[in-house]
């Protein structure tokens, strides 16, 4: 049986939380004295609403995601399609803003020059096509059971 | 009755993978806050700290380099909190120095998803929230820069187990086997290497047909280079090609000037090819011709300390000037630009006049200059 793990930090810790803790507090210090507490309110706002938004919302998702590819494919298909779908997801996010024109600006066409939606898909046939390589390759190597002699 | 943990069975949630992740977590962000609080002092720059007029691209290299880490960042910190999902669940008050250590994951995990989510919208020019962005953005990297070290210290005796192969293994999660981790590894590498190639042409000029995820093109845009202000967002469009308009030279000087563009034109031209380095990380260089300030300056008897506040036209909106000191102010590469590539300056790059100097950042490049003031 395995030992639980000891979590209670070392010595490191409090040393690196009297050198860390000073400059947060400096940020959160210049923060406010900067831009006011309504604002920092706001900051902080955004800041937490990011982090319930990854812990509930995004890694859920992933883990559905992972769990269908995981019922739906070969055994030798799995990691390349969840590559292929997680990187998928990694660069629509990434292209995001381009996709749906944020940050246009009606007086300047050098923001966002490019037709993004092929762009995109010029990308992601790339992508694809390493997974589609990498599937080949794992399909070779897979393990077959021998012939009877 | 103690709650049953969730098991997590995936090989990836693994010690020695969180550690790799991390060490690569640890380089990205020291990277992106050290440039960070570069260009930080370039456009704020405090009493004690004069901004360098070389090298010429610098601040070039500073903010492209920032920008493409933190895009490379995306999934490298997507990965790592993938990876350590699971602890999660574990509890938190076993002991002060846990209750601690876990707290001071708030703001070293917002902070983290914070900046990387307002950098790549600053890149795109979308500014989705109520606050400033860039008072939020560097004191936020404050808060976070410090939670990673307070992270560093508490993970300091973990990661070296890791790597020594000491690491005690956690029953809620299955370890990886060295082939997993190579691969889990390589793809998050694969990852971030994909967005690094499909965005950093939009500095790196030999890429820049590799540029399809980036929202800006240095050959695109009026003369063959991007535009952040345009003449008509500044309110700009009917004064600067007004017949009447005057460059000043006044303040701590013997002969004060008011030059016509005529006359501006008349005096001796020079040539510096330099770059426009824009905070959002696109740059391109041009050869630019125009007036050297220190001409400008030694005609109107300014002394050579002199320090240089340079005016636009443009009246409401921030970065409506911007400050030479006399490092920069004497630099024979200075000028006050007419033409780019060889041709008058498009109003939406400045026309009828610009500042060009070396290692500034692009909204420090002052457009539709009417005003020197000498201090």
């Amino acid at each position: 049986m395995t030992a639980p793990v000891d979590e209670r930090p070392g010595r490191g810790f409090w040393v690196a939380l009297t050198l860390g803790t000073p400059i947060m507090v400096y940020g959160a210090y210049g923060l406010v004295h900067q831009t006011g507490w309504p604002r920092s309110f706001a900051v902080a706002r955004w800041l937490g609403a990011g982090l319930l938004l990854h812990d509930l919302v995004l890694v859920p998702i992933v883990v559905a995601l992972v769990w269908a590819v995981g019922r739906t494919a070969p055994r030798w298909l799995c990691l390349p399609v969840r590559a292929g779908v997680l990187g998928t997801a990694l660069i629509v996010a990434v292209a995001w803003p381009a996709l749906r024109g944020y940050g246009n600006r009606p007086d300047n066409p050098t923001v966002h020059p490019l037709d993004y939606g092929s762009a995109v898909l010029t990308v992601l046939a790339i992508l694809w096509a390493i997974v589609a390589a990498w599937s080949a390759v794992a399909w070779m190597r897979q393990p077959r059971p021998r012939p009877n002699a | 009755m103690a709650t049953p943990r969730p098991r997590f069975t995936s090989a990836f949630h693994d010690e020695r993978i969180a550690a790799a992740l991390g060490i690569a977590l640890g380089a990205t962000f020291s990277i992106c806050f050290a440039t960070g609080v570069w260009s930080h002092l370039q456009q704020n720059p405090p009493s004690w700290f004069d901004p360098i007029a070389r090298p010429a691209g610098l601040y070039r290299v500073t903010q492209g380099v920032h920008v493409a880490t933190g895009i490379a960042t995306i999934p490298l910190l997507l990965a790592k909190l993938w990876v350590v999902y699971p602890k999660l669940f574990r509890p938190v008050l076993s002991s002060i120095g846990v209750f601690l250590e876990r707290v001071s994951l708030i703001p070293l995990v917002g902070g983290g998803i914070f900046l990387l989510f307002t950098g790549l919208a600053n890149i795109n020019l979308w500014y989705p929230w109520p606050f400033n962005f860039r008072s939020a953005h560097y004191w936020v990297a404050w808060i976070t820069i410090g939670a990673l070290v307070v992270h560093v210290g508490a993970k300091l005796t973990t990661t070296r187990a890791a790597f020594s192969r000491r690491v005690p293994l956690d029953p809620a999660v299955a370890p990886a086997s060295s082939m997993d981790r190579r691969r889990f590894l390589a793809l998050v590498a694969g990852a971030s290497g994909m967005l690094t190639v499909f965005t950093i042409g939009q500095t790196v000029w030999p890429l820049r047909q590799l540029a399809l995820l980036a929202p800006r093109r240095p050959d695109t845009g009026p003369q063959g280079f991007p535009v952040n202000r345009s003449a008509v967002a500044a309110g700009v469009v009917d004064v600067a090609r007004d017949p009447d308009y005057r460059l000043v030279v006044e303040g701590r000087v013997r002969h004060p000037l008011s030059l016509s563009l005529a006359q501006v034109r008349a005096m001796p031209l020079h040539d510096a090819v330099l770059p426009i380095a824009c905070v959002e990380g696109w740059s391109a260089s041009r050869s630019w011709r125009g007036v050297r300030v220190r001409d400008l300056l030694e005609r109107a008897g300014a002394s050579p300390d002199a320090r240089v506040r340079v005016h636009s036209l443009q009246q409401r909106l921030a970065y409506a000037s911007s400050d030479l000191d006399p490092a920069q102010a004497r630099d024979p590469d200075t000028l006050l630009a007419l033409e780019v590539a060889g041709e008058p300056l498009h109003l939406d790059h400045g026309y009828p006049v610009r500042l060009i100097g070396p290692n500034r950042p692009g909204v420090q490049q002052t457009k539709w200059v009417t005003r020197l003031v000498v201090s």
